[in-house]
């Protein structure tokens, strides 16, 4: 779980560090041939946030994390 | 001293917000984003019947004759409603053709874009993100261009382009209409579909001249930059608003979502971060219109500083949202995707920072 929530924040974090280096041109679609790379760095990360979520939010992970991994209560449940 | 919005103000705002709920809620969005154009001219008549294309053109040329703040406070309602269409486009065309000064050029454009009947565009950024007046490689000679655009506002339909460029004594601003010899438009796709980009290439293309020296196109940038802050501020105003409604209705553990700490949290940070960042681009706008020498600086800070912020709120309201926020089907992406755009265009915040700090002298 916590290989699943840091390794999917870096992707996120990778990838929105490559739409700031492609500045201006980070606006234009992936696949458009003028992007850089072919606009592979805006797929990357439009798919990343979607990772980010798959499987389980950030939120569902810290949850485990906290409870399984350091023994916290879990969450009031009705 | 009072520094908030005057009734005019605050009656400018709920009209454009309420237009745009009845006439441009997210289907009608989606319907103007998948057409070729991204445009609706029956939308954008609307817009000009409300008065919003001609918020600061002079009033001799049929304008209301008001201040950049008050386009801003039309473009947030914009990015609330995630509104398609050339609005950012024609008013750095209204922002260059008022500071230029040029009476004649001025009368037959101006009035036509509050009327709705032109769309104007601004032509800046060069390749290798190059927005900076005095450094741009367009060459204007003997009444011709010559240079490439490559991320030009609405120019697919533009009837004239305004294109910052260079002659023997530097900087200047020239106009190039529809049709024109040696004009090339070719349109981009983007990933925000509501705000559409074309590369524009000028072959020995006839141009009248509109303006000499950079200031013209350093009042549009500036303009820009708090438009699109302005418009940022907006659209991660409506990501959190919807975000709340979701958490509310949304039911986990036999409760709703928003019941956890852990969610209301992070929407109580969001929250937090927007309330001060109104006062910025509002600053930025009324430094614009008030106080000329904080306008270039203050409009720097304020574009990275929304900008940024709408790109964090589209991101974890998308994350809250969980697996929903991510499909075509929800409306949540159509704001992540505007956020996108308005990070990138005239520059991305780095970019803006590091002027902001070499502006200040740091």
């Amino acid at each position: 779980m916590v290989m699943k929530l840091s390794s999917t924040t870096l992707g996120y974090d990778i990838a929105k560090l490559a739409m700031d280096v492609m500045g201006d041109r980070a606006l234009l679609a992936p696949g458009e041939p003028s992007a850089p790379a072919m606009g592979m760095f805006g797929t990357a990360y439009m798919w990343s946030l979607g990772v980010l979520i798959a499987g389980g939010a950030a939120n569902i992970q810290r949850n485990i994390i906290a409870e399984r991994g350091l023994g916290l209560p879990r969450d009031a449940r009705k | 001293m009072d520094f908030g919005l005057s009734e005019e103000q605050v009656l400018l705002k709920d009209t454009i917000r309420r237009y745009l709920e009845t006439e441009c809620p997210p289907p009608r969005v989606r319907t103007i984003m998948e057409a070729p154009s991204g445009h609706d001219p029956e939308l954008w008549l609307g817009l000009a019947g409300l008065g919003v294309l001609g918020l600061h053109v002079p009033v001799e040329h049929g304008g209301s004759g008001l201040e950049l703040l008050d386009a801003a406070l039309a473009a947030e309602e914009l990015g609330w409603a995630c509104t398609p269409g050339p609005f950012l486009a024609c008013a750095l065309a209204t922002v260059a053709l008022v500071a230029a000064g040029n009476h004649e050029v001025g009368t037959r454009w101006l009035p036509a874009i509050a009327q709705g009947d032109a769309i104007v565009t601004f032509a800046l950024g060069e390749e290798g993100d190059e927005w900076d007046a005095g450094r741009l490689a367009t060459r204007a000679r003997g009444g011709t261009l010559t240079g490439r655009k490559p991320l030009v506002p609405y120019a697919e339909i533009a009837d004239a382009i305004l294109v910052a460029a260079q002659d023997d004594d530097g900087p200047g601003l020239w106009l190039v209409e529809r049709g024109a010899p040696g004009l090339e438009v070719t349109a981009q796709r983007t990933t925000d579909m509501t705000r559409r980009v074309a590369a524009v290439a000028l072959t020995g293309a006839p141009a009248t001249r509109v303006a000499t020296g950079r200031t013209a196109t350093d009042r549009a940038r500036d303009a820009g930059l708090v438009l699109l802050a302005a418009d940022a501020y907006g659209g991660a105003r409506r990501c959190l608003e919807m975000t709340v409604r979701y958490v509310l209705t949304r039911e986990q553990f036999g409760q709703p979502i928003g019941a956890f700490q852990g969610v209301k949290h992070q929407l109580a940070d969001l929250a937090t971060e927007l309330d001060p960042a109104l006062s910025l681009w509002w600053y930025a706008a009324h430094a614009f219109d008030r106080i000329r020498d904080r306008s270039e600086r203050h409009a720097a800070i304020a574009k990275a500083h929304l900008t940024d912020l709408f790109d964090r709120v589209a991101r974890v309201t998308t994350e809250l949202h969980g697996g929903i926020g991510f499909t075509w089907e929800y409306d949540l992406h159509l704001w992540f995707r505007r956020s996108i755009f308005d990070r990138a265009f005239l520059g991305e915040a780095g970019y803006h920072r590091a002027r902001a700090a070499e502006l200040a002298g740091w």
